[in-house]
């Protein structure tokens, strides 16, 4: 009787959910105790779990910092189960072990997942969460400047990342030249990096993946959060809108800096007789989402994000004896808009898709206008001049995936994304009347560039033997930009080997190619910064990365890891010697050189994610490489060299501690060797050097990036205090940047001093160093109910 | 309360403006280099400057009316041409001089000893002429106010090289000037002449550049670099390799014409030539030439630009050596129209 039940695979599927508030939880264990066969539940929350010859089953449902859920299922046919675990940020350290995508036991190698709690808990700048700044501190990652957002990663560039917001690309991270990131900490759900192994369901950047999902909302009851600090205000809403139906998640952050000047500013206008006069900078970030589920088996997401940053100056002039007005607007806009629709639907319990429509938009907009009005023998006359200056990109995109689980041994994803991009490099308008006639209305330099790529991939999470498993896919991806068709087929493997029960062996090899180039000036984020796509002579990049390393997971849930890696990238974009960019696209394939680099070194990462004390050290050693040798680009002479961040040892160590709800404190520690600079070191006639031109003098640089800076170094330090009210929580957030005031390098410079003494003239130069940021303490006020 | 408040707001104060300090240079110690600037046309005789350099991050005294760059006097300097003939050059304060004027097609070899230095030494090959034909102009007037002059000629480009250009127009301005006696007869007659080189503008798509305006200082070239010293355009054959290709170039016509400048008269008067200069030389030349433009052009360095590198073709010291051959050619200016 038992041999049709042996024959014949049963499906357990399911969603698994936070108990208090209704939201996915994403990368749950979902583990068979009786066969030992498990999976991890899905970016929806969603997970599959096929079993062969068995008549029931103990499935073990465990998350961080969530109590684990035993539950018996019969197995005569497919079931689905749905599991509400509750959070318990007290538990005994030893009782949870779940499958986080950098724990010993998934294939996946080079990836880390920072919960969300902990990226709110480090220490930053003004106090702001900024998710970039976190991810920053971890091995193989890179800052670049001080302060600023950009991330480099495993030797590659600030370009070179994928950020996704709700599987949807943004374009710029940035807020305020880079200061602080486009994500708000109070809308995000789950955080992780892929530094490399990259799953074939991920391309069209060489170098990392930060895959960011928002909160879908609580779907039991309205919750909500206020907080007030230095820089920005920030709102937060959550609830649902049909009970345990339809959830709404609302995130508003703004900076309020330009709303406090505006008195000063009208105080200064009434003073030189000017009518009016606003002018000041903001950024904000705005999310939403909304949820809605019709069934077990199909949900519908709606997703929008909107973020930007504006300067902006507004005069007004009214001369009543003259009886003329006169208006002045400037304004400089940049930001992103990123919208999404999705669906879920579970085909069967083997078969989840996934369906997407997306649209995103970067943009730069420069608007000036300036208006005269007068009056003249009795007739309204108009003098008016607009000018602008707008680039940008925008895309749209269909996306279909699957994740099928045909039976316990696999786990495969597969899909297709069409993606057409329009790259606006940029367009200039001139509007110019005089006395009412109208002069010129004119649209320079609207070329737009519109591309199209499609990606293929299919990947499957394979489990060979009980101590080998391998996750094996590719991507066949094009691209088709002004009769140019660029193909290429990317493959990805990688792979564990349990050597004992907490340790295993990683190895993995991953192909991408980038079809799109980020044009900027300097390594601070500008609105000038300009994506362009790859052209007849400017070809894709592309890397090739293989990486190998061990991973222990310590009962007291530290996970170890360490990792190695080599890297080679192609086609990789450097602004010639002397060549700037300055917000024009036009003529920009002449000013840059297309080189190859180079990147290799070790991680090591042990990384506390629950507890009182949570955090991670992580220390990495590496060199980054470059070299641009082909005929008529070459760099440095054709010679290698290193990178600018080429930085060879950098060690983070991130620590908070929770012992109650009534306190938390965290600290923060970086080192890491100084970056390298193009520094002249000798002084050389110049072409035209003679008695004549005395002072025709040429600061020779020997080679590129010759000179390494001092070391940068810094600590933070906060401390959260809370206090629940009658209606709310109220958190008081003091933290120091730089608490110990480190004049770190963010430039070095010659500088001369001559000195004469009738005779002759004595000639001296010395090096400065200029620093950004020396200790900056901040307060914020957090009201939560 | 007071007191405080303006002791926190000095604080930060003091805080904001220390971000600058000096800091100890780290590297090696930097040792002079000696420094060849050698640019030589195949129409002049082979000369080389020597001097050393200073090493930036340093002290030192120079006495009024001493040289910037210690010269470099007591080098013994030789001359191979094509593997046979060595020359050895006359000593003059740094300036070594060679009695030998390059002929197109010779392979150079410089080698230089200096008591307790290492060798150095350079190559240098003299390209051929550039073959230029068809030279014309014709005045060309924007508007009423504004006569410009186009300039055009074919540079025939060989095949199988790769080949470095630069195209200039050169004004010699002669000035004569007379003096008379009581009589009217002329007792004396001189003459002045002095070369310069003209700013232009190029519309060629070859050059990637729409620019029409007279007054630019910086034309592009189709790697993108800028020309050197604002009149020249330096380029490589990467667009029309084994082809003959026509040029247009324009420049302001105002100055032109000898009587621009009020010299017409009996007692002075003055003739301006206008020559078209195509040069071409050695990829170490153009490289140098290009990267000597952009470190002129570069206003922002150290800010937004990596500084520019110049490129040495010298093995064992910094500088340049090289040889370019020159096709001149006249250009005729036609009549001005005046409105």
């Amino acid at each position: 009787m038992l041999l049709p039940i042996m024959a014949v695979a049963q499906t357990v599927s399911g969603t698994v959910t936070d108990e208090a508030t209704g939201e996915t939880l994403i990368g749950a264990t979902v583990l068979d105790t009786r066969s030992g066969k498990g999976t991890v539940t899905n970016a929806y929350g969603r997970y599959t779990l096929t079993l062969k010859g068995v008549k029931d089953a103990e499935l073990r449902f465990t998350y961080v910092g969530y109590k684990p859920q035993t539950h018996r299922v019969d197995l005569s046919a497919n079931r689905q189960l749905n599991v509400e675990l509750e959070a318990n940020v007290m538990l005994d350290e030893v009782e949870v072990v779940a499958e986080r995508v950098n724990s010993p036991r998934v294939s996946q190698m080079s990836a880390i997942e920072v919960p969300v709690e902990q990226i709110k808990l480090v220490p930053v700048i003004f106090g702001e969460t900024d998710v970039l700044k976190a991810i920053q501190l971890l091995p193989g990652v890179q800052s670049g400047t001080e302060g600023m957002s950009g991330l480099y990663v495993r030797g590659g560039g600030p370009d070179q990342n994928l950020f996704l917001l709700d599987g949807i690309p943004l374009y710029n991270v940035n807020h305020l030249g880079g200061f602080f990131s486009a994500f708000n900490g109070d809308a995000i759900k789950n955080v992780t990096l892929y530094k490399g192994s990259f799953p074939a369901r991920f391309t069209g950047r060489i170098s990392s993946v930060l895959d960011i999902t928002s909160n879908n909302g609580n779907d039991k009851e309205w919750h909500g959060s206020g907080s007030i600090g230095v820089i920005s205000a920030k709102i937060n809403v959550e609830g649902p809108i049909i009970k345990e139906k339809t959830t709404l998640n609302f995130s508003l952050r703004r900076t309020y800096g330009d709303i406090l000047l505006q008195p000063m500013l009208m105080a200064v206008a009434m003073q030189d007789g000017i009518d009016g006069l606003s002018a000041g900078y903001y950024f904000y970030d705005l999310n939403a989402k909304v949820t809605h589920k019709f069934s077990d088996r199909s949900r519908l997401y709606a997703t929008w994000y909107s973020g930007d940053d504006e300067a902006y100056m507004r005069v007004k002039i009214n001369d009543d004896i003259y009886g003329e007005k006169s208006y002045m607007k400037l304004s400089y806009r940049w930001g992103n808009m990123a919208t999404a629709i999705r669906w879920n639907y579970e085909l069967n319990p083997q078969l989840f898709m996934n369906v997407t429509g997306s649209f995103t938009r970067y943009r730069n907009n420069l608007t000036l206008g300036i208006e005269d009005i007068w009056r003249q023998q009795g007739q309204e006359y108009r003098d008016e001049v607009k000018m602008g200056l707008n680039s940008g990109i925008r895309d749209v995109a269909a996306r279909v995936d699957f994740d099928y689980a045909p039976s316990p041994d696999h786990a495969v994803k597969f899909g297709a994304v069409a993606t057409l991009h329009t790259f606006i490099p940029q367009v200039q308008t001139a509007y110019l009347m005089s006395s009412n006639t109208q002069l010129a209305d004119t649209t320079f330099g609207e070329d737009r560039i519109s591309a199209g790529e499609f990606v293929l991939y299919g990947e499957d999470d394979w489990s060979i033997t009980e101590a080998l498993k391998i996750n094996a896919g590719a991507a066949l991806s094009g691209f088709a930009v002004e009769g140019h068709f660029y193909p290429s087929i990317q493959p990805r493997l990688s792979g564990r080997l349990m050597l004992t029960d907490d340790i295993s062996m990683k190895a993995g090899y991953s192909y991408m190619t980038q079809y799109m180039h980020l044009l900027s000036n300097s390594n601070i984020s500008l609105p000038t910064d300009l994506w362009v796509p790859v052209t007849a002579r400017i070809e894709p990049m592309k890397s090739h990365q293989v990486a190998a390393g061990l991973f222990y997971s310590w009962k007291y849930n530290i996970d170890f890891s360490i990792e190695g890696y080599y890297k080679v990238m192609d086609n990789m974009l450097e602004y010639k010697s002397g060549s700037t960019f300055l917000g024009s696209s036009i003529g920009w394939e002449d000013m840059v050189s297309s080189g190859r680099g180079w990147a290799y070194g070790v991680e090591f990462l042990a990384q506390k994610s629950i507890g009182d004390i949570t955090g991670w050290l992580g220390y990495t050693w590496s060199r980054t490489m470059r070299q641009f040798d082909r005929e008529g680009q070459e760099l440095n002479n054709g010679e290698p060299f290193p990178a600018k961040y080429d930085r060879i040892h950098d060690i983070s160590l991130t620590l908070q501690y929770k012992p109650n709800d009534k306190f938390d404190c965290g600290v923060t520690w970086v080192y890491c060797t100084g970056n390298t600079a193009s520094l002249a070191l000798q002084e050389i006639p110049g072409e035209n050097y003679s008695s004549v031109y005395y002072y025709d003098h040429i600061n020779y640089v020997d080679s590129r990036n010759n000179y390494r800076l001092p070391a940068y170094h810094r600590m933070d330090a906060s401390v959260n205090f809370h206090k629940q009210k009658k209606r709310f929580l109220r958190t008081v957030s003091i933290s120091v940047y730089n608490l110990y005031n480190r004049q770190n390098p963010f430039m070095i410079y010659p500088r001369s001093y001559t000195r004469s003494d009738g005779m002759g003239t004595e000639y001296t130069t010395v090096l400065m160093q200029r620093s950004l940021f020396p200790i900056l303490p901040s307060v914020s006020y957090i009201l939560k109910f | 309360m007071k007191k405080i408040k303006i002791l926190m707001l000095l604080g930060a104060v003091a805080m904001m403006v220390s971000c600058e300090k000096k800091i100890e240079f780290e590297g090696e110690d930097v040792e002079p280099m000696v420094v060849v600037h050698g640019l030589n046309d195949a129409d002049n005789p082979i000369v080389v400057n020597l001097c050393y350099s200073r090493p930036i991050y340093s002290s030192f005294y120079v006495p009024n009316g001493g040289d910037y760059f210690e010269a470099i006097d007591n080098a013994n300097v030789t001359l191979t041409i094509d593997g046979s003939t060595v020359l050895t050059a006359a000593d003059s304060a740094g300036r070594y001089s060679f009695a030998h004027t390059p002929q197109p097609g010779e392979h150079l070899v410089l080698d230089i000893e200096i008591p307790g230095k290492e060798p150095i030494s350079a190559v240098a090959d003299v390209m051929a002429r550039p073959a230029v034909r068809n030279v014309e102009s014709e005045l060309d007037a924007d508007d009423e106010y504004t006569n410009f002059l186009e300039v055009s000629f074919d540079v025939t480009d060989k095949k199988a090289t790769s080949d470095y250009y630069a195209v200039r127009l050169r004004m010699d301005d002669t000035v004569y000037t007379r003096n008379y006696d009581d009589s009217g007869n002329l007792i004396m007659e001189d003459t002045s002449t002095s070369s310069s080189y003209v700013y232009y503008s190029c519309t060629d798509y070859l050059l990637n550049s729409n620019t029409d305006i007279i007054d630019v200082g910086i034309v592009d070239d189709p790697t993108g670099q800028s020309s050197y010293e604002g009149t020249c355009m330096t380029f490589t054959d990467a667009t029309f390799n084994g082809q003959t290709h026509h040029f247009k170039v324009k420049v302001a016509a105002y100055n032109l014409y000898d009587d621009y400048y009020g010299y017409k008269g009996k007692d002075q008067t003055r003739t301006i030539g206008l020559y078209l200069e195509v040069s071409s030389m050695s990829r170490d030349l153009y490289l140098y030439r290009q990267t000597s433009a952009a470190y002129s052009d570069d206003e922002f360095q150290a800010i937004l630009s990596e500084p520019v590198q110049i490129h040495s073709n010298i093995e064992g010291g910094i500088g340049i050596f090289g040889v370019s051959s020159t096709s001149v050619k006249r250009v005729e200016v036609p009549n001005m129209i005046y409105y």
